[in-house]
């Protein structure tokens, strides 16, 4: 397990010291805390994203249900006037909801994740669109941006979104790995058959496993809006691959089953770090695109040639 | 102590029946599975079930570990119902299912303890949920010695063992656990030579271990060399008890397919 | 167990699946125009003489082109026309807007109004439609050839960045630039235009409307690409300040991405001394600049380009009379403060004519 995760670690400190040499800049704390910063929105719908991977399954609706979240919470607080956690809550709740539903399609009705995901994908979209009449939400309350503040440490500006990230990162890795529920995940993934036959719940645990990522897509949705002070029906349209890509970097295999939640962490700063680098190097964005495809490429290289070393 | 009635076969010392099922019937559809079949497995033994497809091998596990349409179960003489496998698994009765039983990318150890982890004592446990891990380490290290399976690193992943190894941890998971009878469906199916017989082996040290061992298996050679009796299996019914020193395999062949008539059956062949 | 699996079993298959998603949903949303203008084509049979006009635009989505659509739609409906819609899936893709062009000559459509995604490969599928005597005006961005349309109603984008340059080279009052450019994505004609214009505006050198390049000079210290999103021009600014600390001027190409690249200098407690400029003129544009968050915008009018599109279209089915060439549908810049030297309309007037209210 530890070694899924030493060959994308490997490459963002690779990633990091060739930065370092390039822009005098980019080793500093606030620097650092800014890749961070822009990392949370993908990072914690890579939490989801990982769950459902986990299981051998995908999930494409995730960018979506996120913007969806972000739009429900956003009206309601300005339009209804509800207080901030309300709307919060009633955001997370909705983005909850599709990712059940996603989990009884998948469970109860035994459609691929991927058709699921890509309909519940499109369904969120529509509806956030018509809600939203396709205009962004502005004047939010203070509270509903808390999460995109800052505040100090050392000297350096940390963002609470940040913190919330790596809080959620701890718990999923605590959950997966240290308790039962977690490993029948693993199992699910890994055997589903022989999941089954040990007597493992494995539409419980399916289920749960969608309508957590959901859970995940709508803690998504605050950093969103925390993070840009609006309400935007056009977020999340490329969080979906973005989030897989992250997924993949980390070492987590699409196949199910393998795979450490911390990687997607390490995945989702990857690409964060070649966009903050290119930047400070002032070199066109479309060479970050560049180095992300052939990363997910090695990723996805790396993760069949060890499953095949198995065999 | 419920007396099993158990047809009359001469010579039989009386040993007791640990599970037995009599007139069980599984209907899938309009294809009756089992048609009334009758089974008993006696203590220390390895009680071999053969059959041709079809025969009702695979159902008769089903149905000895899930409820069937018609028929009882006894297990020690006491009427049992089983509603999932788990059910039978709580009850002492382990199976082991045709190279489907492993997690291949989890540890030997995660794999013995799937779907029965052991948590920590105490708030980290109860509170927490958090796993022991070492103790179920310990423990898998313990049972699997015990048995005598040549695996001592109950850390690595399933994946990296032979197929032989992994079918052990699989065989051994359900002896490992088992406190009444370990049921194997097809536990040699994928191996070569020296693996299966790595399997046999350690199938002999479950049995003398004092657990009763119901073997499915095509293999002939596998099923002559390991059981102590042969149940065969035809058309969902049982076509004989057979008894594998007084008999050749083509000749139990021939009770397989039916060649060999139940009537006409030597009383001496039986078991 | 085997169905939430199966698409991964070849490993081949399941990285080509991921991409395909996009693709996927695109072939939804072909299937959904297609229903909606063989529905509409249904309709058109009863009315015979009424002109059928469709309009595609970038994007479903984008308010600019919600507005746009709204617009031609209250013309068409004053007119007497009925209004089929298409758009690409995304900005830049060329394909869905080809489906949506021959989906509509299939439904009988005179005239195409289109804001073209790729404005040299969308010129075969017009030159069909032309050929089966569709009259197509290109709205917003040119073709490539430009004659490759009847006629193009469109804002002049490069002037829309030649007026917010000279704005800010006069609000930096002799202060060097240090520019931060927060671009479009690389290729596009109209985020070549706004920015080169911009250069001009303030002075530097720049290749001129015609070029896809951006042009690049020293006093352009960061650019960067937004997607004209508000988000990733957040991220952008954010990037861009950790490598020009001392920036007091932003471009952005639109103002989504200069409210990303406002949160981000507040975040930093730079907005005070940071001048952003920006085009579009929405309704939230247009608030920004009076509240402060942008100084000047140049606003553009998509609900006017999209009304004129669609009178010229009834015009030409009632009368045979074609537009042509180019018609400038014109670009006012907006500023709350006005500076010397600088032609501006004040937020009042900005906000009378703004497209995207709620």
């Amino acid at each position: 397990m530890r070694i899924a995760v030493l060959g994308p670690f490997l490459a963002l400190i690779a990633a990091c010291l060739f930065f370092a040499t390039q822009s005098d800049r980019f080793l500093t704390g606030e620097n650092l805390s800014l890749v961070l910063q822009q990392a949370v929105v993908v990072g914690i719908i890579a939490i989801g994203q990982t769950l459902v991977i986990l299981t051998a399954g995908i999930d494409l609706s995730c960018g979506m249900v996120m913007a969806l979240g972000g739009i429900i919470m956003s009206k309601f607080a300005v339009d209804f006037g509800l207080t901030a956690p309300i709307a919060m809550a009633a955001g997370i709740s909705v983005a909850a909801l599709f990712g059940l539903t996603n989990g009884l399609l998948v469970t109860t009705v035994k459609l691929p994740p991927f058709i699921v995901t890509l309909g519940t994908m499109n369904i969120a979209f529509a509806i956030t669109q018509l809600y939203s009449h396709s205009q962004t939400v502005t004047d939010l309350p203070l509270w509903m941006t808390a999460l995109g503040d800052t505040f100090s440490l050392a000297g350096t500006k940390v963002a609470w979104g940040t913190l919330l990230m790596l809080a959620l990162y701890g718990l999923t890795w605590f959950v997966l790995s240290e308790t039962a529920a977690g490993r029948h995940v693993y199992a699910v993934g890994n055997n589903p058959e022989a999941a089954r036959l040990v007597g493992i719940p494995t539409r419980k645990v399916l289920l749960g496993v969608y309508a957590l990522a959901g859970v995940f897509y709508g803690f998504a949705s605050l950093l969103s809006v925390g993070r840009t002070g609006v309400g935007d029906p056009n977020a999340g349209q490329t969080e979906n691959l973005d989030a897989i890509t992250a997924v993949v970097l980390g070492g987590t295999s699409l196949f199910g089953g393998r795979g450490v939640v911390i990687g997607s962490l390490i995945g989702t700063l990857v690409v964060g770090v070649f966009r903050n680098g290119l930047t400070l190097m002032g070199v066109s964005s479309i060479y970050q695109v560049l180095v992300t495809g052939i990363l997910v490429i090695l990723a996805v290289t790396a993760d069949q040639l060890s499953r095949k070393g198995a065999r | 102590m419920n007396v099993p009635t158990v047809h009359p076969v001469p010579d039989v010392p009386a040993v007791p029946v640990v599970l037995q099922a009599k007139n069980l019937v599984k209907r899938y559809g309009h294809v009756t599975a089992l048609d009334g079949m009758d089974f008993e497995l006696r203590a220390d033994e390895v009680l071999a079930v053969i059959g041709d497809n079809g025969a009702g091998k695979s159902t008769l596990i089903k149905a000895l570990a899930i409820v069937p349409d018609a028929g009882e179960i006894r297990l020690d003489g006491r009427l049992v119902r089983f509603g999932s496998p788990i059910e039978a698994r709580l009850a002492g009765v382990e199976c082991c299912y045709q190279d489907l039983a492993v997690a291949p990318a989890m540890t030997v150890a995660e794999n013995l303890f799937l779907g029965r982890e052991l948590r920590r004592a105490g708030f980290l446990g109860r509170c927490l949920r958090m796993l022991d891990r070492q103790k179920m380490i310990d423990v898998a290290g313990a049972r699997m010695a015990d048995l005598q399976v040549g695996i001592h690193s109950m850390t690595q992943t399933v994946e990296t063992l032979s197929g032989g190894q992994r079918q052990c941890v699989a065989v051994a998971r359900a002896a490992a656990f088992a406190r009444h009878v370990v049921i194997l469906d097809e536990p040699t199916a994928a191996l070569g030579v020296k693996e299966g017989n790595m399997v046999l082996e350690l199938i002999r040290r479950v049995r003398d271990k004092g657990l009763p061992v119901v073997l499915i298996s095509h293999n002939m050679p596998h099923v002559f060399e390991i059981a102590d009796r042969i149940h065969v299996a035809r058309l969902g019914r049982r076509a004989a008890v057979l008894n594998p020193k007084k008999l050749s395999m083509s000749d139990a062949v021939a009770v397989m397919t039916g060649a060999t008539a139940p009537e006409n059956i030597p009383a001496e062949w039986q078991a | 167990m085997a169905p939430q699996s199966a698409w991964f079993r070849a490993p081949t298959v399941s990285v080509m699946a991921t991409t395909t998603s996009l693709s996927a949903t695109a072939m939804a949303r072909i299937l959904f125009i297609t229903v909606i203008t063989l529905f509409l084509s249904l309709g058109s049979f009863s009315a015979q003489k009424q002109p059928v006009i469709g309009l595609i635009t970038k994007t479903e989505t984008n308010p600019f082109f919600v507005k746009m659509r709204e617009g031609a739609q209250a013309a068409a409906n004053s007119k007497g026309a009925k209004l089929l819609t298409g758009a690409g899936k995304a900005d830049g893709d060329n394909a869905g807007q080809v489906t949506a062009i021959e989906n509509m000559i299939a439904a009988g459509a005179n005239a195409i109004l289109i804001t073209p995604n790729d404005s040299k490969a969308i010129v075969p599928a017009i030159r069909k439609a032309r050929n089966k005597g569709v009259l197509v005006i290109a709205l917003d961005s040119p073709t490539n050839p430009t004659d490759a349309v009847d006629a193009l109603f469109a804002t002049d984008n490069y002037k829309a960045g030649v007026l917010i340059g000279q704005y800010a080279k006069a609000a930096l009052g002799g202060r060097t630039p240090k520019v931060v450019t927060l671009d479009l994505f690389p290729g596009h004609p109209v985020g070549a235009q706004r920015h080169n214009g911009f250069m001009i505006g303030l002075g530097l050198e720049a290749p001129g409307a015609g070029s896809n390049t951006l042009g690049t000079a020293p006093a352009i210290a960061c650019a960067a690409d937004s997607y004209g999103d508000q988000a990733k021009g957040q991220t952008a600014m954010e990037n861009c300040l950790q490598k020009v600390p001392d920036v007091n001027l932003v471009y952005a190409i639109n103002e989504p991405a200069a409210a990303g690249a406002f949160n981000a200098l507040k975040r930093a407690d730079k907005e005070k001394n940071v001048i952003i400029v920006s085009v579009d003129g929405g309704c939230q544009g247009v608030a920004d600049v009076g509240a402060g968050r942008i100084a000047a915008t140049s606003q553009q009018y998509p609900l006017k380009m999209a009304a004129m599109g669609v009178e010229a279209a009834v015009e030409y089915v009632r009368t045979g009379k074609k537009p042509s060439g180019y018609t400038d549908t014109g670009v006012t810049l907006i500023a709350a403060k006005p500076m010397a030297g600088v032609k501006s309309a004040d937020v009042k007037t900005g906000m009378e004519l703004c497209w995207g209210k709620r």
